[in-house]
């Protein structure tokens, strides 16, 4: 083939522009951005478009979680004194099964106890965390339960419970209303109706139909109680998968977008010495012509 | 007998040494030109003759190499310039993982999920308002942008237009110059150069052919049309189109304006490329604003009023699209609740996270309304990094080819300094044998006239 010295330019024009582009490609590389445009690799853009969407539906749903699980050891914590404040008022029925508790001042004693307990149990159920009532439903910002003259405990909350996005589509309660909590009864009512009878001295009525409502409300709360138990370890398993979903996206994302740092410089490096040759060898070939050694 | 032979032994010599001093002027021409690009490397083919202009001269130039490279000159203007406006409709996207738009529409999302968990918190709302806010921004500038381009595909049309134009108007020219140096015998090589150039560049602006007439002169066709014929011309001109500047022959009515090349190049982006995008990026932005409009209207504010309110302003297009300014000024008219007066009624912000899962139209009138936003996003921006690729790889490919061609002109008819200086010594040699002649023949008239 006849060459002529544009030839030889043109090509080493050409070949260096190569050279230079697939080194700065290789430089992007290690610079961790080897999709900086969607052309680059579309597939991957795409990938990468829907992972860095899972990682951002993890974070919240992570996020959601770990609020999730605060939201629901407080409540559990709230439930728990309510069944200690139940048990102590079974205690003091059983107390007056006693033929010591026949005595007035015994009586009146043991009275005095549930009326204080009656008090407690009313304050928790209108415990609030951080500004919103525990047992609202999602009238959190009111206290949900008011107590008239005789002691009848009313709920003046909503009906339907708070829930968390713990996982993508996945949702779960962290709030009992407090219309559940009276389902078995009005504790408040029967400690105030309790500590009459004992004042009257209607021991039989204490030991007996006192006594079965105390158990009904205490099997209601522990029931109430272990489904937080439940929920709480379900939150804790969620948690877990977010954690590895998105320890798996990260690793993913940064094979897409950057790769093996130790791979890519070796590539740049490879890229830059195949440019310096190059350009060393065009400097001394392109000059020369047959001008330089004749009419001189 | 032998004076006769001697004098014109003398006037032989003399066009020896003119011939050889013509051919080294030719050589010295070509080494001149070796630079450019269009210049066809020149060589005289026999000797001076009396009575001519000067002696034959033959080009080196190949029609069957010509033609393909103006093929893929056409492929590499069409595809080139599609290259160029794909990538800035790239640039619009940026880099898929940082990019503004896609981060914005997460966001958006992510902050209603947020509101429907804990629609009390005032924190919370503006974040609803400040991620809306930054998303209506994205698009419009994205939207914008977009018709940027497309401004600048409009203006561009016309440019090359006049283009495509002026080197029609120069081959017609050129045209006539050379039908009339047919006859001279003068050389038209210089001529011809200049008509390939302007062929050439008709090739890459309109992806014209040519075909050679018996007379010199070429006939040039873009697509159906010949737009130089011999010493007519048929001008390209511009008139509005649907969707903006189109281009029209001069004087016919049919048929339409059809050709390769960039200008055609300049209309497939504006037609397909552009418009792909700009449709779907409005539906985006204007579906899922809608869809956001109607949830929003239904629910209750953070004081448990029904206000009623639209979330995004619309207007016409993605180039409108901005947040209600009502709601910016007052966070606390942000509907998140369903019914008035539950402080935990975060009903209305999960609807409206949720729509983030679902179709953008329930009833789709297009292909597009069949996704979710995030979907429709991710679809736009892998078909702008595919179409993308595609007229890269294109434009590559026709540039290699030009690059092959071009590199087999260069061997057929680019100059070689090394074989000018060779061939000038060959004439230089000739010259000295010529003097060595013509002093042989001086000495034998010497003798002749002197010495008898």
């Amino acid at each position: 083939m006849r060459v002529t010295n544009n030839m030889l330019l043109n090509a080493a024009v050409y070949d260096l522009d190569k050279l230079r582009e697939s080194y700065a490609k290789a430089q992007a590389k290690v610079n961790g951005r080897s999709l900086e445009r969607p052309s680059d690799d579309p597939v991957r853009v795409v990938e990468a478009i829907d992972l860095t969407g899972a990682q951002m539906r993890l974070e919240r749903a992570q996020r959601s979680a770990e609020d999730a699980s605060e939201w629901l050891a407080v409540t559990e914590t709230s439930l728990s004194k309510l069944i200690d404040q139940v048990a102590a008022a079974k205690e003091t029925a059983m107390q007056a099964g006693a033929p010591s508790s026949l005595e007035e001042t015994a009586r009146e004693s043991l009275a005095t106890t549930i009326d204080s307990l009656a008090k407690a149990y009313y304050d928790e159920l209108n415990v609030s965390h951080r500004g919103h009532y525990l047992y609202g439903g999602w009238k959190s910002d009111q206290a949900p339960f008011t107590k008239d003259g005789t002691g009848t405990v009313t709920y003046t909350g909503d009906n339907q419970e708070i829930v968390r996005h713990v996982a993508p589509g996945f949702e779960i309660s962290i709030s009992v209303p407090g219309s559940r909590l009276m389902a078995a009864g009005d504790f408040v009512k029967t400690l105030t109706d309790m500590a009459q009878h004992l004042r009257s001295g209607e021991m039989t009525t204490v030991i007996t139909d006192d006594m079965n409502k105390i158990d009904q409300v205490m099997n209601h709360l522990i029931s109430v109680r272990s489904t937080f138990g439940l929920r709480m370890q379900q939150v804790e398993q969620y948690e877990a998968y977010a954690r590895d979903g998105l320890i798996n996206i990260e690793d993913r994302l940064g094979k897409i977008s950057g790769g093996d740092l130790a791979e890519a410089s070796m590539k740049m490096i490879e890229a830059q010495n195949a440019y310096q040759v190059a350009v060393a060898s065009f400097s001394k070939a392109l000059p020369v012509s047959l001008l330089d050694y004749m009419f001189r | 007998m032998l004076t006769a032979g001697v004098q014109s032994g003398l006037s032989l010599s003399l066009r020896a040494m003119q011939t050889a001093q013509f051919a080294m002027a030719l050589h010295t021409k070509n080494i001149a030109n070796q630079k450019d690009p269009n210049y066809t490397r020149q060589q005289m083919v026999g000797g001076l003759d009396a009575g001519l202009f000067g002696p034959p001269i033959a080009r080196f130039r190949d029609m069957f190499i010509d033609d393909q490279y103006r093929t893929s000159a056409a492929s590499a203007g069409e595809a080139g310039i599609r290259r160029d406006l794909m990538a800035r409709v790239e640039d619009i996207f940026g880099d898929p993982l940082q990019s503004g738009l896609r981060k914005s529409l997460d966001r958006f999302f992510d902050s209603w999920r947020a509101l429907s968990e804990t629609p009390g918190d005032e924190v919370l709302r503006l974040e609803v308002l400040a991620a809306a806010n930054e998303f209506a921004y994205q698009v419009r500038t994205s939207y914008t942008q977009l018709q940027q381009i497309e401004v600048r595909i409009n203006e561009q049309i016309p440019q090359t237009v006049d283009q495509i134009n002026a080197q029609l108007q120069a081959v017609k020219e050129l045209n006539g110059r050379i039908a009339a140096l047919q006859s001279t015998g003068l050389s038209d090589a210089d001529l011809r150069d200049k008509r390939d150039a302007a062929l050439d560049k008709l090739a890459e602006l309109a992806g014209a052919t040519s075909t050679e007439l018996a007379d010199g002169t070429v006939r040039v066709m873009i697509g159906a049309v010949p737009a130089v014929d011999g010493l007519t011309l048929t001008e390209v001109e511009v008139v509005d189109g649907p969707k903006g500047p189109q281009p029209k022959w001069v004087g016919l009515v049919a048929p339409e304006y059809y050709g390769g090349g960039t200008l055609n190049g300049l209309l497939t982006a504006r037609k397909q490329d552009l418009d792909r995008v700009k449709n779907g990026l409005n539906t985006l932005a204007v579906k899922l604003a809608e869809n956001v409009n109607a949830v929003h209207k239904t629910g209750y504010d953070k004081n448990g009023n029904l206000n009623n309110l639209n979330f995004f302003n619309i207007g016409n297009a993605g180039a409108d699209i901005a947040v209600n300014p009502v709601l910016l000024a007052d966070s606390s008219k942000l509907a998140a609740a369903g019914q008035p007066g539950l402080a935990s009624d975060g009903t209305i912000a999960k609807q409206i996270a949720d729509l983030a899962n679902g179709a953008l139209s329930a009833a789709p009138t297009n292909e597009d309304e069949k996704y979710t936003p995030v979907n429709l996003f991710r679809n736009i921006v892998g078909w702008v990094g595919t179409r993308a690729k595609a007229v890269q790889d294109q434009s590559d490919l026709a540039k290699n080819h030009m690059k092959l061609n071009n590199e087999q002109r260069q061997s057929r008819w680019g100059v070689s300094v090394d074989e000018e200086v060779a061939m000038m010594t060959v004439q230089q040699k000739a010259f000295q044998a010529a003097v060595r002649v013509m002093n042989a023949m001086d000495e034998m008239l010497d003798h002749l006239i002197n010495r008898m």
